[in-house]
């Protein structure tokens, strides 16, 4: 029992990290019809802007000192991974808007490759997995079930902040007046810009947003897991696409969802399912392929209307 | 389609030459001294050619270049930068001089091919040197060449494009049959030495040749500034013409000359290793050129169906390691392989019928993962997971290993020569295969579902099992590869089929040209070769090729050899092509 | 690409030759001389969610005959269309082909013998104008996969007889300068004949033809009118949904006014034409000035009326 709780709280976790990065892809895919691969480098950016800050940047005693470290980290964080990707919609795909659709998917594929490896390249170390610090209270709850349910308070951290952020992004879009342009230039591209909309600036608001929020995951994914390395992005990536399909792509509410719904699958799977920890994802794949096949809107997208 | 001219009319005084678009003011200015400043470049580029080149002497690695004139040592693709800007340089003063049709076009490309040799030969001297003053003057020593001959390039090119590119020339010149046919065999027995000396230009690259990229890729530039020029002539398209009129001639030489690059200065071992991997990927690329190129179905997955042809290969043919205790013959191995592998693409193919575009890759993608993962686990105990399958055992017929060296005669041939010469058949055959299909009813189907799927049910092709068919065939290609795959690296590992791969291949099909023959055979080429070449880069390939993809796709997303369809889908107009093309694109809403 | 193409000149306006037709109503060998209905629908009704889109709609069409399916925006002519392809199952009533029911398959109405064209002209772009019809020859091909594969005995001869019927066809519909020209580089009109001509290669026994003459002035109106006369010469009925009534009523057999998803009128032009109701339902206007706007010609859609 305590085990099948357990992984319960690990999958939530995970989940909520997914859900983060997944709100990246959903905003995007909703503005521009775009599934921006590249958006899991970004994620890992982020984690990695976090983690020269704390070692290049801040002096040592902030860096250890965990209500300067975790703001100064996240920031940090969230904002190199905006300016990635910021720069990537203005170069990669918005010279592109217009192409037939494999181009901008390639381009994608070329960013993702091209920012892994100018890490791996660039970043001192980057070859093998880096270490990264708690930012965090040390220590967890324990809940007296059976051998004992471990949560660990940086896990606590991780999900209350992508709740927080998600809930506040949803405030946003539904109630603010940059929200409404974002959803209005989503829905019909050319009305919204009749409407004095400047759909480049919301198409460039959306990718710092998503990127922001992904830099967040990723400084919290080091700080939870106390490592990172080059390759977090893009299995991190593939889950958190799938997590944004399965609630319904351009849906908020449905990426968080299908997050933590992802999350679960990893975490239970890999625990019950046969294969162990070692197919674990192969499992969340294939959740991807059947939620693609059967019901490509998700849970909470609407079904292709017939038109009249 | 037919050209009516015999020589294209050239107006006794030329039309004043007007610019639209961007730089429209600066060109128009410089447009009266076209000829002048072509050959004032031309002259530049010559002279940088004799003038010193760097401020020190480059005396490392074997082939030492000092910063006096060296011209013609051995061999000549070395130290033949200064040749080959001569050569560029002369031609560029003498198409600028005459009255030749598509001057302008021509000088261009010879421009452009000088601008990137000396631009490339001086970047290495200043990496090597440290510093710009290493094309410039320290120490009190002097040297411009990289300089002037840079200057004289992007001179060229300037005013090649102020004096306004004319449209390509159609010749349609005829011979007699037999004259023909012998300029197709001369001019393709040229081809093969070219090739051979691109690929052993520089030697191998490596730690004891530091030189072997930059001394590569110098070669490939003045090579492709010769044949811009010789395409702006119109030559170029001039012999495709002539060798289409002799088809079935033509594929003969060339595959004669494919067979007989063993006897060339690239016949060594390690060059018909390179030369099988190549072999491998292209065909592999054309029969994702079949899914992705003609039936425009985006597999990201596609490397799987490799795999599993080599798994199935290494199974069956008495490695050790193998579960399946038997060892087959290698044709009947090769067979299986390839079935097995198309049940796996119908396997695919089937549930992803109603799933398209993006979607359709990512579904792809997780099926290819979905491999991986089961490959990197040992699943069955078929793949060796992290131990791989070793030790395959290498094809024999008639008891001659293939990866024995043979004698013919007086010649002695290179170990591994049957391998290649196995895998040029191969290729041959897909190459056959594609071609066939191609122009065909499937083939045509294909087409149609790519450009318009719900028109083309209208038109009552019944998309689901025809969509099946494309993986089906395209994975029966990829497993005869693998099959083949296996025998010759002689051990297969999960770790050769990871995603990185199928980007790669996807790579290779778009930069050669998506849906053309020798375009996937072209991009393979490139992906395989350069990595060789350019060794010192290595590090950074990944980084390099992700930067490609990206400027590929923005500035020439149609290819290297860009098919007659694509290009009319994804190629901008040139704006000089402005007037020859019709009204846009048709609408493509979807019908209620 | 060679020379300019021939972008401005006039389509050809006269009909295909006597001797073209001939030939190829001969090939087509379409027409079976039987009086039963070839299309039938009874009691068609489609309700999308809460839209009753039809009501109850009867059509009949023998071979050779033309008809045309006219009424307001919205009226239903395009679901009913839809109907008569397969494309939607009506939610009651039945589509029957020959007596039999119509597929439910876009692909098997097609090879069953009913074609259509699109009113937003769907060609293939990037293909030749052979290329078009011979895709609409593949339904009628017999040329199997491996006979693609191995360019046998079967595949010359198919491809041969494929070729010559496609030459016929652009020849029909008087495009024969256009044979190797990419269809996007189409003047419009002729884009329309092409669709046509890539129809008819399906030897269809029905052609349905959706408001083949918009965007065409006067004189390719009636180019289009004298070819759906030689259409009906090589045996094919044809069904033409339309707004230009004046080119209905002097083309079609009998006419059909659908207001609403109902089916208001039936019968010949003249019937039609007089009939008030119709005039109402499409201006609400006095009937009178109306009536002389009809008999002039003038196209009644343009004026004051409400429209449903």
């Amino acid at each position: 029992m305590s085990t099948f709780l357990s992984q319960i709280a690990n999958g939530l976790v995970l989940g909520s990290l997914i859900a983060l990065i997944a709100l990246g892809y959903t905003m995007v895919y909703g503005i521009i019809t775009l599934i921006n691969f590249a958006h899991g480098e970004i994620f890992m950016v982020g984690a990695y802007g976090g983690l020269a800050t704390l070692t290049y940047i801040l002096p040592t005693a902030v860096a250890t000192t965990w209500y300067f470290a975790l703001p100064i980290a996240l920031v940090a964080g969230a904002l190199v991974a905006m300016l990635v990707a910021v720069a990537m919609e203005r170069f990669a795909y918005r010279p592109l808007r217009n192409a037939p659709r494999l181009a901008p998917l390639i381009t994608a594929l070329g960013v993702s490759v091209a920012l892994q490896e100018a890490m791996r390249v660039f970043y001192p170390g980057a070859t093998a997995a880096l270490p990264f610090p708690n930012l965090f209270i040390e220590g967890a709850v324990v809940i007296p079930i059976g051998d004992g349910v471990v949560i660990r308070y940086t896990g606590i951290l991780l999900i209350v902040v992508s709740l927080v952020l998600a809930f506040g992004l949803e405030r946003f879009v539904e109630r603010t007046r940059l929200g409404r342009a974002m959803r209005a230039t989503s829905q019909d591209r050319d009305v919204a810009r009749l409407m004095g909309i400047d759909p480049d600036r919301v198409i460039v608001l959306t990718f710092a947003i998503g990127g922001a929020l992904a830099g967040v995951a990723g400084v919290l994914y080091g700080s939870y897991l106390r490592n990172v390395n080059i390759d977090m992005g893009f299995q991190n990536g593939i889950f958190a696409f799938t997590a944004a399909v399965l609630g319904g792509i351009g849906n908020i509410r449905g990426a968080v969802v299908g997050g933590l719904v992802i999350g679960l699958v990893k975490a239970l799977g890999g625990q019950y399912l046969p294969g162990g920890t070692a197919y674990d994802y192969v499992w969340i794949f294939v959740v991807l392929i059947v939620v693609l096949v059967f019901r490509p809107q998700g849970f909470f997208g609407e079904s292709e209307r017939v038109r009249a | 389609m037919t050209a009516t001219r015999t020589a294209p009319a050239e107006p006794v005084a030329p039309a004043p030459v007007r610019h639209t678009g961007r730089n429209a003011g600066m060109l128009n200015a410089l447009a009266p001294f076209a000829k002048i400043g072509m050959v004032v470049g031309g002259v530049l580029s010559v002279l940088g050619a004799y003038l010193a080149w760097s401020t020190f002497v480059l005396n490392k690695g074997a082939f030492p270049e000092r910063s006096t004139l060296t011209m013609f040592v051995e061999p000549l693709g070395v130290s033949g930068y200064r040749l080959h800007l001569t050569v560029l340089g002369i031609a560029v003063i003498v198409v600028a001089l005459l009255r030749i049709p598509a001057r302008h076009r021509i000088v261009r490309g010879l421009g452009l091919g000088i601008t990137f040799v000396a631009l490339l030969n001086g970047l290495w001297i200043i990496v090597e040197g440290g510093g710009f003053g290493a094309i410039t003057a320290s120490d009190g020593t002097v040297a411009f060449g990289a300089v002037v001959a840079l200057v004289g390039g992007l001179v060229t090119v300037l005013f090649a494009q102020a004096g306004g590119l004319e449209p390509r020339p159609e010749w349609t010149w005829r011979l007699p049959w037999w004259a023909e046919w012998i300029l197709l065999l001369v001019i393709f027995a040229i081809v093969l030495l070219l090739v051979a000396e691109v690929l052993t230009s520089g030697g191998q690259g490596g730690v004891v040749n530091p030189y072997a990229g930059v001394v590569f890729l110098s070669l490939l530039a003045a090579l492709a500034g010769a044949f811009a020029a010789l395409n702006a002539s119109g030559l170029l398209g001039w012999v495709a013409v002539v060798s289409e009129r002799h088809r079935v001639f033509s594929v003969v030489v060339l595959l004669v000359c494919a067979l007989a690059l063993p006897f060339t200065n690239a016949g060594t071992e390690y060059w018909m290793t390179v030369a099988s991997n190549i072999g491998v990927y292209a065909a592999t690329a054309i029969g994702l050129n079949i899914v992705v190129g003609l039936a425009g179905l985006l597999d990201l997955g596609y490397v799987a169906f490799l795999g599993i042809g080599a798994f199935v290969a290494a199974n069956l043919s008495g490695a050790a390691a193998s579960v399946i205790g038997i060892h087959l013959p290698f044709l009947l191995v090769m067979v299986i392989s390839s079935v097995v592998a198309g049940m796996f693409g119908a396997i695919v193919g089937s549930p992803t019928l109603r799933v398209r575009g993006d979607y359709l890759a990512i579904v792809t993608l997780a099926f290819g993962e979905i491999f991986v993962r089961s490959a990197q686990n040992n699943i069955g105990s078929l793949t060796g997971g992290a131990n791989a399958i070793p030790n395959i055992p290498q094809v024999a017929i008639g008891g001659l290993a293939f990866n024995e060296s043979i004698t013919i005669g007086a010649v002695r041939l290179p170990s591994g020569v049957l391998y290649y010469i196995a895998i040029v058949l191969l290729v041959s055959v897909v190459m056959l295969v594609f071609g066939n299909l191609k122009y065909s009813r499937l083939g045509r189907a294909w087409i149609a579902i790519r450009e318009d799927e719900d028109a083309a049910a209208a038109m009552g092709i019944r998309t689901g099992p025809i969509k099946i068919l494309a993986f089906l065939i395209g994975a029966m290609l990829a497993g005869l590869a693998g099959a083949f795959f296996a025998h010759k690296t002689g051990v297969v590992a999960y770790d050769s089929f990871r995603f990185l791969e199928s980007v790669t291949l996807l790579s290779a099909v778009i930069l050669g040209g998506m849906g053309t023959i020798p375009g996937a055979v072209l991009g393979a080429s490139i992906l395989f070769v350069l990595p060789e070449k350019l060794r010192e880069f290595s590090d950074y390939r990944l980084l390099i090729f992700g930067l490609a993809l990206v400027l590929i796709m923005r500035f020439r997303p149609q290819g290297i050899i860009p098919d007659r369809h694509r290009k009319a889908e994804l190629a901008d107009t040139d704006p000089e092509d402005v007037a020859r093309e019709g009204p846009g694109a048709l609408p493509t809403e979807v019908e209620p | 690409m060679t020379e300019p193409q021939a972008t401005s000149e006039q389509p050809e306006l006269e009909a295909p030759p006597e001797e073209v037709i001939a030939e190829l109503a001969q090939d087509m060998h379409i027409a079976t001389g039987t009086r039963e209905p070839i299309l039938e629908t009874v009691g068609v009704s489609m309700v999308f969610g809460g839209l009753r889109a039809l009501s109850d709609v009867r059509f009949s069409l023998h071979e050779r005959e033309i008809i045309g399916l006219i009424g307001p925006n919205g009226a239903g002519k395009t679901t009913f269309f839809n109907c008569l392809t397969g494309l939607y199952t009506p939610t009651s009533g039945v589509v029957e082909l020959r007596g039999r029911p119509m597929p439910q398959d876009p692909a098997r109405v097609t090879a069953a013998g009913v074609a259509r064209t699109f009113q937003n002209i769907r060609l293939f772009p990037s293909m030749t104008a052979t290329e078009n019809v011979l895709v609409g020859r593949h339904v009628r091909m017999k040329q199997s996969a491996f006979s693609s594969l191995v360019h046998g005995p079967q595949f010359r001869r198919s491809e041969r007889e494929a070729r010559e019927r496609s030459e016929k066809l652009l020849e029909f519909v008087g495009l024969t300068r256009f044979s190797d020209e990419l269809a996007r580089n189409l003047p419009y009109g002729d884009q329309r004949r092409l669709e046509i001509a890539r129809a008819l290669a399906t030897d269809p026994s029905v052609l349905l033809l959706d408001e083949p003459t918009a965007g065409m002035n006067a004189q390719e109106t009636e180019a289009t009118r004298q070819l759906i006369f030689a259409i009906r010469d090589l045996g094919v009925s044809v069904v033409v949904i339309e707004h230009d009534t004046k080119f209905i009523f002097t083309l079609c057999d009998r006419v059909l006014v659908l207001v609403q998803g109902e089916l208001l009128v039936e019968g010949t032009p003249d019937e039609v034409r007089g009939d008030p109701r119709v005039v109402e339902a499409y201006l609400g206007a006095p009937p009178d000035e109306v009536e002389a706007q009809i008999h002039t010609g003038a196209d009644p859609a343009v004026g004051a009326g409400e429209e449903s």
